[in-house]
């Protein structure tokens, strides 16, 4: 008579599944209240926001315009450096002594 | 010529509506708000899933573990107490008092082998229950665990679900905010264009803010008018009548 390692390996297994079910009896409420957020209350507290992607782009373009009219002086400045600095040229040119 | 005037009357009002340079800084200031509450939100929710996670790691190493090992630890027992050899032969228990006691079969006389094929034998016995016994100490270890894992990777989604959630909103709400605040400052951006170009002309500076303000005090005025007004025409409807009354006796003379 002696010590059987295949059984006394087999009877792990078995052993095993045997007090898996028995734990998944006796700890069913435990398990339940660890689970954590339903799927309602992860909509609920992850909350909503609306998509307005077309209001966006509206006022963005409204925003693109506002800039341009925004630039309009800086712009008449730059057009009236260039031409002073392209008059110079000319006179350069013209009169070179 | 009333549909120009219209137009004129209307450029005056719209160039004259007041936008302070805090108004870009209010927003901003909503956009930094926006901001901090994102992270505070943020950080409760993986307070608290923090603390959803720890109650099933205490759950795991003080309930259920222990429970376990002693359910399988009590199975073990129970086999070697067993009257059915078979039964008893594949308890690690009865291995385990084998091995200590130096004996391959519990019929054999005590004091240890007696010659080199009775040693070779218990080498071998004490090898399989160390092995048995290693496979039974990682069964308690990987069951443990996957059932950690269970518990816990739910717990894992249901965060990153939120999180991406609350991100997604966030982004949003700051998208439309930023829109927003770019559009007030292209405003207050045109506004400064609009007194510039007025000043080249020698208009005198803060004409748009003297020109609202005046608006705004003409427009309370024509509001106390219109009340006056009110109250003056049920006077005048009365005096109307009574002018008729007399008008109508003046002819029946």
């Amino acid at each position: 008579m002696g010590f059987n390692k295949d059984a006394a390996l087999n009877k792990i297994k078995t052993d095993s599944e045997k007090t898996k079910q028995e734990l998944a009896s006796k700890f069913g409420n435990d398990f339940s209240s660890l689970a954590g957020l339903t799927t309602e209350q992860l909509t609920q507290f992850g909350g909503s926001t609306e998509d307005a992607s077309a209001l966006i782009a509206e006022v963005e373009k409204a925003t693109a315009q506002n800039l341009s009219q925004a630039q309009f002086v800086s712009n008449v400045k730059n057009v009236g450096g260039s031409v002073l600095s392209l008059l110079n040229t000319i006179k350069g040119f013209v009169l070179p002594y | 010529m009333k549909k120009k005037l219209i137009l004129i009357i209307t450029m005056i009002i719209s160039g004259c509506a007041q936008l302070p340079a805090s108004t870009v800084q209010l927003s901003n200031s909503m956009s930094n708000d926006i901001t901090d509450m994102r992270s505070a939100h943020v950080e409760f929710v993986n307070m608290y899933m923090d603390s959803l996670e720890n109650q099933v790691n205490q759950f795991i190493d003080n309930k259920y573990k222990p429970e376990y090992l002693s359910s399988m630890m009590d199975k073990q027992y129970k086999s070697f107490l067993s009257k059915d050899t078979s039964e008893r032969e594949s308890s690690l228990a009865y291995g385990l008092m084998l091995a200590f006691s130096g004996k391959t079969d519990e019929n054999q006389p005590d004091g240890g082998p007696k010659n080199i094929k009775q040693q070779a034998e218990l080498n071998q016995l004490q090898a399989n229950v160390l092995e048995v016994m290693n496979v039974f100490m990682a069964n308690i270890e990987s069951h443990v665990e996957s059932k950690r894992d269970e518990l816990l990777d739910p717990l894992n989604n249901q965060r990153a679900i939120l999180l991406s959630s609350i991100n997604n909103n966030y982004n949003n709400i700051i998208k439309k905010n930023s829109v927003i605040t770019a559009l007030i400052s292209s405003i207050s951006d045109v506004h400064d264009t609009q007194q510039e170009l007025l000043e080249m002309l020698g208009v005198k500076q803060n004409v748009r803010v003297e020109a609202g303000t005046k608006l705004a005090k003409l427009s309370d005025k024509v509001k106390g008018l219109d009340t006056k007004v009110k109250n003056a025409e049920g006077k005048v409807m009365s005096a109307q009548d009574k002018f008729k009354s007399l008008s109508e006796t003046i002819k029946e003379l």
